[in-house]
C-alpha cells in the first residue's frame, strides 16, 4: 500500500515562504494535513488521498490543486533523484511528478532536443547517440500474456538495468510528492522496435506500413491495457497519465495540426482490423478510400495553387458532402482511440480503484474548431478522473501560426491568412493575440490560458478534475521568442486564476530553464497562498 | 471581344413576363418593347406558379414602374396554370390545378405564341414550384414539418407530386408550340432553413420539413435513421433558439454547430435528402419535356442562395447540373443582392457564427466566394452588389460546366428592395449586363418579371446587348 503521510520535514517550501512559517507555528492537525498536501486550496472542502468515489477522482482529493510536472528518465538518471526533486519541490511547488515511464518520444522524455540550446541544469551535451526510448521501468512478462506484442522486451536500454519507477518513487513519496506514469501512444518507433511489431501498424492509402499501431487491432488493445496494468500493478504509484495525439485521416489529409504537414503516408488507417471497424459502423469501405484520394488530390492541386472554379473551400466541403464516408471513417479513428482511454482507464482501476486515470488532450484542441467539435469535455470527462489540457502559450504562438499557414494553403486558399487567423480566433473565443506575423515571437498570451482552461472547466461539468499543461521553455524555433520568467509566471497564475483543479508544468524538465521553473512556483505559491 | 462571332445569333436574349402584362399592356406592345427596347429573341412566360415573384403585376406595396396598369392586383391575384390544363395529362395525380382564375378565360400560351413565333422570337415558360393550400388535391401533398404540423409546400417525393411536374410538362410542350421550359424551385433544404442561411428567410428550426410517409419512406429506403435524423434536428433547433438569445456554449457556437453535424451526420443526410428529391424533379422534368418533343430546351433556374452560401454551392455541382439541363439560369442579380447578401450574413451571424463581428463575418465568406471590391455590410443595401460580382459568377458558372450546357445570367432589373434600399439606375442595369456578357454568358434573362421593370433600365440592359454584339459582327 502507497503511504498517505509524510514526514512534515521533508516538506520543502522555501525556507523564506511566509506560509511555510504559519505551518510550523500552528503546527495543527490541519497544518498536518496541508503538509501531506502542501498546496491544498484552502478554499475548497473535501478529504484527501483517496478515491472520493464521485467520479472526480481521488488521490489527493478533490480539493487538492494538483501542481506536477512532467519528467523524463534522463533527468533522474543526470541530475540525481534528490536533487531533481529538491528542485521542483523547492522552485517549480511541486506536489506531484508525471514520470515518462513508457514513451519512444522525445518529446516527453531524454535530454533537451537535439539542435536545441540546453536548459540550465543538467549535461549540456545531447544524448542523441543513446537515446532509444521504451518502458523505463521494468516490464513484467506476465502482463503481456494476452497479445503479441511482447511489452516486457520494450524495456529502454538506454539507462541499462535502471528502474526508473523504482528509483524515484520511495525518494518522492518521502517528500509527500505523488507519482504518475505517463504512457505515451507514439506516433512512430524506433527501427528495431517497428520490426518487431511490424505486423501492427497502421497502413496508408496506398497500402504501405503507417508508423503508428493500429487501434483496431486486437492485439495492440490488449497491449496498452497490459502497459497500463503492468505498471499499475507492479509500482506504487497514484495514477496513470496517457498520452496520444495522433489524429485522424481527414485533418491528416489536409494537415489542419501544428506539425502534420502534408504526408499522404499518414492518411491512415486502411488495415484489415480498420476495414472490418468500418463495417461495423456500416461504412463503405472502398467509398472511403475513394473519398480520401480526392481529398488527397485536391490538396495537392491546392498546393500547387490550382484553384476550382467554385473555390477552395466549396470544393473541399463538396468533396465532404458527397462522400460523408470520410467523416464517418475520421470519427471511427477517434472512436478506436476512446476506446483506448476507456480501455486504459478500466484497467487501471481493475488494479487499484484509487489510482487516477488522466488522458493529456492535444494542443490542437485550442487551434481546430472542427478538431474541438469532436472533442466534448464533458464526455471526455465521463472517461477520466483528469484532464491534462495543454495550454502552451509560448510554443502555442509559431504552433497557431503554423496551423492558420497550413488550412490557409488549402481549404481556406482563398482567405487572406491574416484575415483566417482573425476569423479562427473568434470561433476561438481568442483575445487579443498577435497578428500572424508577430505570433511566433510574441506567443500567444497568459489570456489564451486563462481562456483554455476556463473553456475545460465550463465544459467538463465537474465530472473531472482539470489540470492545465502550462508551458515551460517547450522549444520554438530559433527565431521564435524564449519564454521568460515572466511569461511562464503570467500563464501559470492565469491557469490557477482560471479555476482550474491545477497544473501540469510540460513538456519535460530537461528543456526547462530553471528560472522558468522558479517563476511557475511563484506564481502558485501566490495564487495558492502556501 | 465580348461576344463571340459565331454565338451572336444564337445567343438567348430573353424577358420574364408574366400573363397579366400581356393582358394589362396588350401583346403587341409588350412584345414591341421586349425587341426594341431589350433586344430580347426570347419571352420567358409564366405559366404556372402560385407566387408573385414571376407573376402579377408589382409587389403589394412597392412602387410601380412606369409602363401598365398602376393598379394593384392583390385583391384579384391568385396564380395557377396561365395557360389551360387538359385533364387528361393529370390523371395519375391526386393534383387538379384549375386554370388561374386572375385573368378570365385568358390562355396566354394561345394568346402570345403566335406573335412571338411571327416575329421571331422564342417562348420558354416558366414553372414555378409555389402553391396555395387550398389548390385541389395539394392537401393531401403537404410537407410535414418537425412539429409533425403540416406546412405548405409539397413533398417532392410525394408520388402525386412528382406526377404532377411530369403531368404539366406534358401539357405544356403537347398542347402548345413553345420553344422550352424553365422549371423554378428555390426551396432549400431542412439544415439551411432551420438556420435561415438563405437571403429571404426567417430563422424558423421548428418548422423544417419533411417528414412525412414519403420522405421518411424514402430516408428509410437509403438507410438514414429517421428517428436519429429528428433528434438531430431537434438538437439544432434547440442550439438555434439559444444562439439566438446569446447563449453562448462555452466551446463557442461555430464548434457546438459543428459538433451537432458530427454527432448527428443524419441532420446532413436528410438535407441531402431534399436536394436528391429536388434534382429528381429536375430529371424528371427533363426526360418528360423531351420525350414529348426532342427539340424542347430545358432550363433550370439556379437560385440566389447559391451565390450567398458557400455550403449550399458546395451542393450545387455545375458540372453536375449542366448534364440535366439544356441550359441554366444563373441568378446572379446584383442591385437585390446587396440587401439579400447582408440578410444573409446576419441571419448566419446570429447563430453558427455568433462569435464573430459580423463585418469580419462578411469578409470571409466573400473572400470563400471569391467576392471583390464589394460595399461593408451596413452599405450593401444601399450599394447592391457590383457587376464585378456578375463577372465573377457568371464566369464560374460557365467554367463549371464546362460546355455541358449553356449558361444564361439572370439579371436583376428592378428587383423590389426596401425602402432605403438602393433602386438600380439604367446605368446598373447596363453594367450588370454588360459584365455578364463579358464573363462569356451564353445569354441573359432579364428578371424577375417585366411588370416590375422600368422601361428606362430595359433599355440599359438591350443597350449593352446589342453593343456588344456590333463588335462582333
Amino acid at each position: 500500500m502507497r503511504k498517505k503521510k509524510t514526514s512534515i520535514k521533508k516538506i520543502n517550501l522555501g525556507a523564506a515562504s511566509p506560509s511555510r512559517r504559519h505551518f510550523l507555528k500552528n503546527g495543527s492537525a490541519a497544518a498536518v494535513a496541508l503538509a501531506a498536501s502542501p498546496l491544498a486550496f484552502a478554499g475548497r472542502g473535501g478529504k484527501s488521498g483517496s478515491g472520493s468515489g464521485d467520479g472526480r477522482g481521488g488521490s489527493g482529493g478533490s480539493s487538492e490543486k494538483m501542481i506536477g510536472i512532467q519528467i523524463g528518465a534522463a533527468s533522474f538518471m543526470d541530475e540525481g533523484v534528490d536533487k531533481v526533486l529538491d528542485i521542483i519541490q523547492t522552485k517549480g511547488a511541486v506536489n506531484t511528478i508525471f514520470i515518462s515511464t513508457f514513451c519512444y518520444d522525445r518529446g516527453l522524455n531524454g535530454r533537451q532536443m537535439p539542435g536545441h540550446p540546453f536548459p540550465d541544469h543538467g549535461p549540456a551535451e545531447s544524448d542523441k547517440k543513446f537515446y532509444h526510448g521504451g518502458n523505463y521501468a521494468t516490464p513484467h512478462a506476465k502482463f503481456y500474456e494476452h497479445t503479441a506484442i511482447k511489452g516486457d522486451k520494450m524495456k529502454a536500454p538506454d539507462f541499462g538495468d535502471s528502474d526508473i519507477l523504482q528509483k524515484v518513487i520511495p525518494a518522492a513519496k518521502k517528500r509527500g510528492i505523488k507519482v504518475y506514469a505517463s504512457v505515451l501512444d507514439s506516433f512512430d518507433y524506433p527501427d528495431d522496435v517497428r520490426k518487431n511489431i511490424s505486423e501492427y501498424m497502421e497502413v496508408d492509402l496506398a497500402g504501405n506500413k503507417g508508423q503508428a499501431m493500429c487501434f483496431y487491432k486486437p492485439d495492440v488493445k490488449a497491449f496498452w491495457k497490459a502497459v497500463v496494468t503492468d505498471i499499475s500493478s507492479s509500482y506504487d504509484i497514484d495514477g496513470i497519465l496517457f498520452f496520444n495525439e495522433r489524429n485522424g485521416p481527414l485533418t491528416n489529409t489536409i494537415g489542419a495540426n501544428f506539425d502534420v504537414g502534408f504526408h499522404a503516408s499518414r492518411i491512415t488507417c486502411f488495415c484489415d482490423d480498420h476495414k472490418r471497424a468500418a463495417a461495423a459502423h456500416h461504412i463503405d469501405f472502398e467509398r472511403v478510400k475513394e473519398g480520401y484520394r480526392r481529398l488527397d488530390n485536391l490538396v495537392q492541386q491546392s498546393l500547387k495553387d490550382v484553384r476550382p472554379t467554385d473555390g477552395y473551400y466549396v470544393e473541399f466541403e463538396r468533396l465532404i458532402l458527397n462522400y460523408p464516408e470520410m467523416v464517418a471513417y475520421h470519427q471511427i479513428f477517434d472512436h478506436g482511440k476512446h476506446e483506448i482511454l476507456k480501455d486504459v482507464k478500466e484497467a487501471v482501476k481493475a488494479v487499484n480503484s484509487n489510482l487516477q486515470v488522466g488522458f493529456h488532450i492535444e494542443h490542437e484542441n485550442s487551434f481546430n474548431p472542427f478538431y474541438r467539435a469532436t472533442r466534448n469535455y464533458e464526455d471526455l470527462a465521463m472517461r477520466a478522473d483528469f484532464l491534462k489540457v495543454v495550454a502552451y502559450n509560448n510554443a502555442g504562438g509559431e504552433r497557431y501560426a503554423s496551423f492558420i499557414r497550413t488550412i490557409g494553403s488549402t481549404m481556406f486558399r482563398d482567405v487572406p491568412l491574416e484575415e483566417l487567423m482573425r476569423f479562427n480566433n473568434h470561433l476561438l473565443n481568442y483575445g487579443n493575440e498577435a497578428s500572424l506575423d508577430q505570433l511566433p515571437n510574441a506567443g500567444l498570451s497568459a489570456d489564451y490560458v486563462y481562456r483554455e482552461t476556463r473553456r475545460a472547466m465550463e465544459g467538463a461539468k465537474g465530472k473531472c478534475r482539470i489540470l492545465t499543461g502550462v508551458d515551460v521553455n517547450i522549444p520554438i524555433a530559433k527565431t521564435s521568442r524564449f519564454a521568460s520568467p515572466d511569461d511562464t509566471y503570467k500563464a501559470t497564475q492565469a491557469a490557477l486564476k482560471a479555476g482550474g483543479d491545477g497544473i501540469i508544468l510540460s513538456r519535460k524538465y530537461s528543456e526547462m530553464m530553471l528560472t522558468n521553473l522558479e517563476a511557475a512556483g511563484r506564481a502558485v505559491r501566490e495564487a495558492l497562498k502556501v | 471581344m465580348i461576344i463571340e462571332k459565331e454565338n451572336v445569333e444564337t445567343m438567348m436574349a430573353g424577358v420574364q413576363v408574366g400573363a397579366v402584362s400581356f393582358a394589362d399592356e396588350g401583346v403587341e406592345k409588350v412584345l414591341d418593347i421586349f425587341q426594341q427596347k431589350a433586344a430580347a429573341n426570347t419571352v420567358f412566360i409564366t405559366t404556372f406558379t402560385h407566387g408573385r415573384g414571376l407573376a402579377g403585376r408589382q409587389m403589394p406595396g412597392v412602387k410601380f414602374p412606369d409602363h401598365g396598369s398602376m393598379e394593384s392586383d392583390e385583391k384579384t391575384f391568385y396564380g395557377g396554370n396561365y395557360a389551360t390544363p387538359h385533364p387528361e395529362y393529370y390523371a395519375n395525380t391526386v393534383i387538379k390545378v384549375p386554370h388561374a382564375p386572375d385573368l378570365g378565360k385568358l390562355d396566354i400560351l394561345e394568346s402570345i405564341t403566335g406573335p412571338a413565333k411571327s416575329r421571331n422570337m422564342k417562348v420558354i415558360c416558366c414553372l414555378e414550384d409555389q402553391w396555395h393550400t387550398d389548390v385541389p388535391g395539394v392537401s393531401e401533398c403537404l410537407e410535414v414539418d418537425l412539429m409533425g404540423r403540416k406546412s405548405n409546400t409539397l413533398c417532392l417525393f410525394n408520388p402525386n407530386v412528382r406526377e404532377f411536374w411530369k403531368a404539366l410538362v406534358t401539357d405544356t410542350v403537347r398542347s402548345y408550340d413553345v420553344d422550352g421550359i424553365m422549371l423554378f424551385n428555390e426551396r432549400n433544404g431542412p439544415l439551411l432553413n432551420a438556420l435561415g442561411a438563405s437571403h429571404f428567410q426567417a430563422i424558423e428550426p421548428g418548422r423544417v420539413t419533411c417528414f412525412c410517409e414519403f420522405h421518411i419512406a424514402e430516408a428509410k429506403r437509403l438507410g438514414i435513421d429517421v428517428s436519429r435524423a429528428k433528434e438531430g434536428y431537434n438538437k439544432l433547433a434547440a442550439f438555434i433558439r439559444a444562439s439566438l438569445k446569446g447563449q453562448r456554449p462555452s466551446d463557442g457556437y461555430y464548434v457546438e454547430f459543428e459538433r451537432l453535424l458530427l454527432e448527428y451526420p443524419e441532420i446532413v443526410a436528410w438535407d441531402r435528402l431534399f436536394d436528391k428529391g429536388k434534382h429528381e424533379v429536375l430529371n424528371d422534368v427533363y426526360a418528360t419535356a423531351k420525350s414529348g418533343r426532342k427539340d424542347i430546351q430545358v432550363g433550370f433556374h439556379i437560385e440566389h442562395v447559391n451565390s450567398f452560401n458557400p455550403f449550399f454551392r458546395a451542393t450545387r455541382d455545375y458540372a453536375e447540373l449542366a448534364v440535366k439541363a439544356d441550359f441554366l439560369k444563373i441568378v446572379v442579380y446584383n442591385n437585390c443582392g446587396g440587401e439579400r447578401y447582408a440578410n444573409f450574413i446576419r441571419n448566419i451571424g446570429s447563430t453558427l457564427f455568433r462569435d464573430v463581428p459580423l463585418e469580419e463575418l462578411m469578409r470571409m465568406n466573400n473572400h470563400l466566394l471569391n467576392y471583390s471590391g464589394e460595399a461593408a455590410l451596413d452599405q450593401l443595401a444601399t450599394s447592391g452588389l457590383s457587376s464585378g460580382y456578375v463577372f465573377n459568377e457568371m464566369q464560374r458558372a460557365k467554367e463549371g460546366v464546362k460546355g455541358k450546357c449553356r449558361v444564361v445570367a439572370g439579371i436583376d432589373v428592378n428587383i423590389p428592395t426596401a425602402e432605403g434600399s438602393r433602386k438600380a439606375s439604367p446605368e446598373d442595369t447596363y453594367a450588370a449586363t454588360l459584365a455578364a456578357l463579358k464573363a462569356g454568358s451564353d445569354g441573359i434573362v432579364l428578371s424577375r418579371k417585366y411588370s416590375e421593370m422600368m422601361l428606362g433600365n430595359i433599355d440599359a440592359a438591350g443597350r449593352a446587348l446589342r453593343e456588344a454584339a456590333k463588335k462582333n459582327k
